[in-house]
């Protein structure tokens, strides 16, 4: 009966710990991806000081996400989104807005494929 | 497009503005690497690579560590059983568990979560299927299989062995293994659930039991450790009905101290045997 509890209880924290690290995936890649959409529009629009400030923003935040991430993703794929990030602020500072906006986009598609490596699909599964 | 108006400098041409930046504290530097650029390049490459590799050898300790904690929490969660007499469900989750432990131990690039769920997971498998098995005979059976007979009566089922994929030298090798040397020998032979076989002889092959000589043989009860290595143990004393008293009149009895004992066995009869540790050279 005590083994059936200790089932029980590590259940409800397996439940807790997967359901923790789909939500805060996908909430770090929505806020991730929204920042980085504003910097590359900010930078299109030739506003480069915002932009630089934002992709300042995404780098400072994306430090304080990944020790968390870090905790249950593979730290690959979180290494290649740092080293995306930590070039964009240099990127705007020297006005390299072309391959600003395309670091930005490469930055989008890293944090959506973390997002989506995390998700419970049919093709994550198989 | 809006980018015509704005220089368009390829990456190479952007990093080659870092030179000028390279012994400066540029804020950038200081935020996204911890320190600054210039102190990063002024260590020796061979130094940064050793403190990496210290690094990898520390969190792998401590990672092994922490798995092996793990390991034996889930081992002593699945039961006794779990280290004996293997079964279906038992033998995969004992093969699983080895196998997903050492992909986080070995690879510092993996989350310890990831070799902690599949355990956890695995652990609450196994005792549901344990429980739902205890519960349920038809459940059992579909996960453990049955009992085979492949001596029935003294005859070989050759059909049964042929199931089984059991030759003739596993056959006798099992039979064996449990002191039969003859077929003849042999009433009843069950491979069990577990894979183990069962034997049961002919009446005729059988040794004759006390019982059945009808001689009376006097029952010293359970035989157990009561000290080991200078150490009594009150749990075997309780096991023969002794107490610490009875133990330490013996002790005085034989006049020899604990400290010298290294082993001590004792009976319910209050039967003992002491052997005394070694003279140290």
């Amino acid at each position: 009966m005590k083994r059936l509890w200790a089932c029980a209880v590590i259940l409800v924290l397996l439940i807790t710990v997967c359901t923790y690290g789909t939500v805060k995936t996908q909430k770090v890649s929505e806020q991730m991806t929204k920042t980085l959409e504003s910097a590359r529009q900010a930078a299109l629009e030739g506003d480069l000081e915002t932009a630089q400030k934002l992709s300042q923003k995404a780098a400072d935040d994306w430090h304080g996400y990944h020790e968390v991430l870090c905790t249950f993703m593979p730290h690959a794929p979180l290494e290649a989104v740092d080293q995306t990030l930590s070039g964009l602020p240099m990127l705007c500072y020297f006005e390299g807005t072309d391959q600003f906006g395309a670091d930005c986009d490469r930055g989008i598609t890293q944090i959506m494929y973390l997002n989506e490596s995390q998700l419970p699909s049919i093709e994550n599964i198989f | 497009m809006r980018f015509d108006r704005l220089k368009s400098p390829c990456r190479g041409h952007v990093f080659s503005f870092l030179d000028r930046f390279i012994n400066t504290d540029f804020p950038p530097f200081r935020v996204l690497c911890g320190s600054s650029i210039s102190d990063k390049m002024n260590k020796p490459p061979q130094e940064e690579h050793t403190i990496s590799g210290d690094k990898n050898m520390t969190i792998s300790f401590i990672r092994t560590l922490l798995l092996y904690i793990v390991i034996i929490v889930a081992v002593r969660l699945m039961g006794k059983r779990q280290i004996s007499e293997l079964q279906t469900s038992e033998l995969v989750v004992t093969l699983l568990i080895s196998d997903i432990a050492a992909i986080p131990m070995q690879d510092t690039g993996q989350p310890l979560v990831s070799g902690f769920i599949p355990i956890a997971v695995l652990v609450m498998c196994e005792i549901l299927v344990s429980g739902l098995m205890l519960k349920s005979t038809k459940f059992r059976k579909l996960i453990c299989g049955r009992p085979i007979i492949v001596i029935n009566d003294g005859k070989v089922d050759q059909k049964e062995m042929r199931r089984l994929r059991m030759s003739t030298e596993d056959l006798s090798e099992q039979l064996r293994q449990k002191n039969v040397f003859s077929l003849e020998d042999v009433a009843y032979a069950i491979v069990e659930t577990n894979g183990k076989m069962s034997i049961i002889k002919k009446t005729d092959k059988e040794q004759p039991t006390a019982g059945m000589l009808g001689v009376a043989l006097p029952d010293t009860g359970l035989e157990t450790v009561v000290i080991s290595d200078g150490v009594i143990s009150d749990f075997s004393l309780q096991l023969c009905n002794k107490s610490r008293e009875w133990l330490e009149g013996v002790l005085r009895g034989k006049n020899i101290s604990t400290d010298q004992i290294f082993i001590m066995t004792a009976n319910r009869k209050g039967d003992f045997n002491i052997i005394k540790k070694d003279e140290k050279q």
